[in-house]
C-alpha cells in the first residue's frame, strides 16, 4: 500500500470513518514506514487539541441583546396584518424606525434618500400605493414615469370604484400637495445619485406591506394626473434591449410552469402573483427590469448592494439572504421575476446577458438560462 | 439537539417557542463565527444577524434538512461573507499544500502546540477549509453534515478538511521552526 493511500485512510481515522479492516491496513503500512508513523502520530496530536479548542462561549447573552430588534420585528409585523390602512399609528411606527440604528449602513443611506419626511398619513398611502403597484419601475428610471403610471393607475380606479371620498379631495388640499411633494422627490433621486453607486438608489420602503393596496383605489385619486410632472428624462431609460427579453420570458416562463405553486402564507390571499403582473405591466410601458423587485407577498425585497444580490425583508431591511456571488463593477444587475419561490435576475457580462435564480426556500443559487 | 416539536411550534408561530430555540443554539452560533472570524467582537456581530434571520425566516426551515445544519448554513454563510469583507479574497487554489513534513523527521519538537498557535493557524487557512475545520471541530459535524451545510459534495468535504489538516500542520510546524514558540 502506497504512503499517499495511508494518509488518507489516517484522515479518515481521526474522523471516526474507518471501518475495523481499513484500520488494519494502517497498522500494517505503519510497522513498515517510519514516516507515515511520524505522519499519523502529528495528526492525531492535531485533531486531539482541535478537539480540545476552547468551547468559547459568548459574553453575554446574544438573544437578550437582539431583543428590541425582535420585538420591533413582531411589532411591524402585527401592524402589517391587524392594521391594513394606513394609519397615523402605523406611520409613527415608520417614523419610529427611522432612528432605529441601521442593519447595513448601506440600506440606511437608501431609505433616508426616499425622502419621506412628511409623516402625514396621505403621504404615506400615496406612496405605498406608488410603490405597489410600481415595484419594477422603482430603479433609477422610475421617476421619469411617475406621472404616466399614476394616470394610469387614476384611471383604472375611476373606471371601477371609488371608495376614498376623503382622500379624493381638492387639488389644494395638504394631503395632494405632500403627495405631488413625494413623487417630485422621487423623480428628483436619480439626479443626484449616479446609478453606477447601486446602494444609493431610491429602495421600496418598508411600508409596501399589502395593507396599502387596499388603498389604491383611494390614493390614485389624490394625483391629479393634468398637472405637469417632471421632465422625462430619456437618457436613463433601461437600454436593455426588449427583444432579448421576451426571449429571455420565454425561457424562464418554461421552466416558471414546472416549478411548483406559488405558497399561500397567512398574510397573502392573493391568487396572482403580483411579481408577473408588474413585470407584464411594466414590459408594455417599456421597462421590463429593475433593480428592486418584491416578492408575491410583499414580504422581501430583492436588491442589489456592492454588485452583490440580496434579499431582504421588505419590513425590516434586514438581510434575509445573500447571494455568493459578488459582481465586477462592469456588470448590470437586474431583476426580472419573483415567482413561485425563485428571484429571476438578468446579469449582463460584455452584452453576454445570463439569467440567475435564488431559490428562496432551497437557499440555491444558480444559473437558469443562458443566451445572446 | 433541540426537539422538533419545539421546532414545528417556533414555525407554527409561537414566539416563546422560538426565542427559546434561539437560546439553545446561541452558544453553537457564536462557536462557529468566533473561530471563522477570529475575534469576539465580529463573532458577536455574525451571530446577532444569524438569529435575527433565523428568528425571520423560520418559516423556510424544512424538516428534510437537519435544524442545525440548516442553523450553521446560516451562520457560515453570514461569516464567510464578512470574511471576504475584511480579506481579499484568496483562492482555493493558491493554497494547495505543499507536503514538506516528511523531512527532517527527527529534528522536529514533539511537544504540544500552544492553543494560540492553532487558533493563529486556523485564521491562515483559506474560508472553505476553515469553514470545514470549524464545523468538524466545534460542532462535530460528520462529513454528510458538512457537506449539506455548506452544499459542496462530500468528496470536496473531504478534500478540504484533509488540505486543512496538513496545512495546520505545516503551519503550527513553521511556527516552531520560526522560533514562536519552543
Amino acid at each position: 500500500m502506497k504512503c499517499q493511500e495511508v494518509t488518507e485512510l489516517m484522515q479518515r481515522y481521526l474522523d471516526k470513518d474507518l471501518v475495523e479492516k481499513e484500520y488494519q491496513l494502517i497498522l500494517r503500512h505503519l510497522n513498515a514506514c517510519p514516516e507515515c508513523t511520524s505522519m499519523f502520530e502529528k495528526l492525531q496530536r492535531l485533531s486531539n487539541e482541535l478537539e480540545s479548542l476552547p468551547k468559547v462561549k459568548p459574553p453575554y447573552n446574544i438573544v437578550d441583546s437582539i431583543m428590541p430588534q425582535l420585538v420591533e420585528l413582531d411589532r411591524m409585523n402585527e401592524e402589517r396584518t391587524t392594521e391594513p390602512v394606513a394609519s397615523s399609528e402605523s406611520t409613527a411606527v415608520m417614523q419610529e424606525q427611522r432612528h432605529k440604528p441601521p442593519q447595513k449602513q448601506g440600506l440606511w443611506r437608501r431609505y433616508v434618500s426616499w425622502g419621506w419626511t412628511g409623516g402625514v398619513v396621505a403621504a404615506g398611502i400615496v406612496l405605498g400605493i406608488f410603490i405597489f403597484q410600481n415595484q419594477p419601475l422603482l430603479n433609477e428610471n422610475a421617476g421619469s414615469h411617475v406621472q404616466p403610471e399614476m394616470s394610469r393607475m387614476m384611471m383604472d380606479q375611476q373606471s371601477t370604484q371609488n371608495h376614498a371620498e376623503s382622500f379624493a379631495a381638492p387639488k389644494s388640499t395638504s394631503s395632494d400637495n405632500i403627495a405631488m411633494f413625494q413623487v417630485q422627490d422621487h423623480s428628483d433621486q436619480p439626479k443626484e445619485l449616479a446609478s453606477k453607486q447601486p446602494e444609493e438608489d431610491p429602495v421600496v420602503p418598508p411600508a409596501s406591506s399589502q395593507g396599502t393596496t387596499k388603498n389604491s383605489p383611494s390614493a390614485g385619486a389624490v394625483v391629479d394626473p393634468s398637472k405637469p410632472g417632471s421632465p422625462v428624462q430619456e437618457e436613463r431609460r433601461t437600454t436593455v434591449p426588449i427583444d432579448d427579453n421576451f426571449m429571455s420570458m420565454d425561457q424562464y416562463g418554461k421552466v416558471a410552469s414546472q416549478s411548483e405553486p406559488l405558497p399561500v402564507d397567512g398574510n397573502s390571499k392573493r391568487d396572482q402573483p403580483l411579481g408577473i403582473s408588474s413585470i407584464e405591466e411594466s414590459e408594455t410601458e417599456g421597462f421590463p427590469m429593475s433593480q428592486e423587485l418584491t416578492s408575491p407577498d410583499q414580504k422581501y425585497t430583492a436588491t442589489v448592494i456592492d454588485q452583490r444580490v440580496y434579499i431582504l425583508n421588505a419590513e425590516s431591511g434586514n438581510e434575509v439572504y445573500m447571494s455568493e456571488q459578488t459582481w465586477k463593477e462592469d456588470v448590470t444587475i437586474q431583476f426580472k421575476e419573483w415567482q413561485n419561490q425563485k428571484v429571476i435576475y438578468e446579469v449582463t457580462i460584455d452584452e453576454h446577458v445570463v439569467l440567475y435564480f435564488i431559490d428562496t426556500s432551497s437557499l440555491e443559487e444558480g444559473i437558469l438560462a443562458d443566451h445572446e | 439537539m433541540i426537539a422538533p416539536e419545539m421546532i414545528r411550534a417556533a414555525q407554527s408561530g409561537d414566539r416563546d417557542a422560538l426565542v427559546s430555540l434561539l437560546r439553545e443554539i446561541e452558544t453553537h452560533v457564536y462557536q462557529t463565527a468566533y473561530y471563522i472570524l477570529g475575534n469576539e467582537q465580529d463573532a458577536l456581530d455574525a451571530a446577532q444577524e444569524a438569529l435575527i434571520r433565523i428568528y425571520t425566516k423560520i418559516h423556510m426551515y424544512e424538516e428534510k434538512a437537519l435544524f442545525k445544519t440548516w442553523v450553521q448554513r446560516i451562520v457560515t454563510n453570514i461569516c464567510i461573507d464578512k470574511f471576504r469583507k475584511i480579506k481579499p479574497t484568496v483562492s482555493i487554489e493558491e493554497h494547495e499544500m505543499v507536503f514538506t513534513s516528511t523531512k527532517n523527521v527527527e529534528e522536529e519538537v514533539m511537544s504540544s502546540y500552544v492553543m494560540s498557535d492553532i487558533k493563529e493557524a486556523i485564521e491562515q487557512l483559506p474560508e472553505h477549509h476553515r469553514t470545514v475545520v470549524v464545523l468538524r471541530y466545534m460542532q462535530d459535524f460528520s462529513y454528510n453534515e458538512i457537506a449539506d451545510c455548506l452544499d459542496l459534495p462530500l468528496n470536496t468535504v473531504k478534500s478540504y478538511l484533509f488540505r486543512a489538516r496538513q496545512q495546520l500542520q505545516n503551519l503550527l510546524q513553521d511556527y516552531q521552526k520560526g522560533g514562536v514558540r519552543g
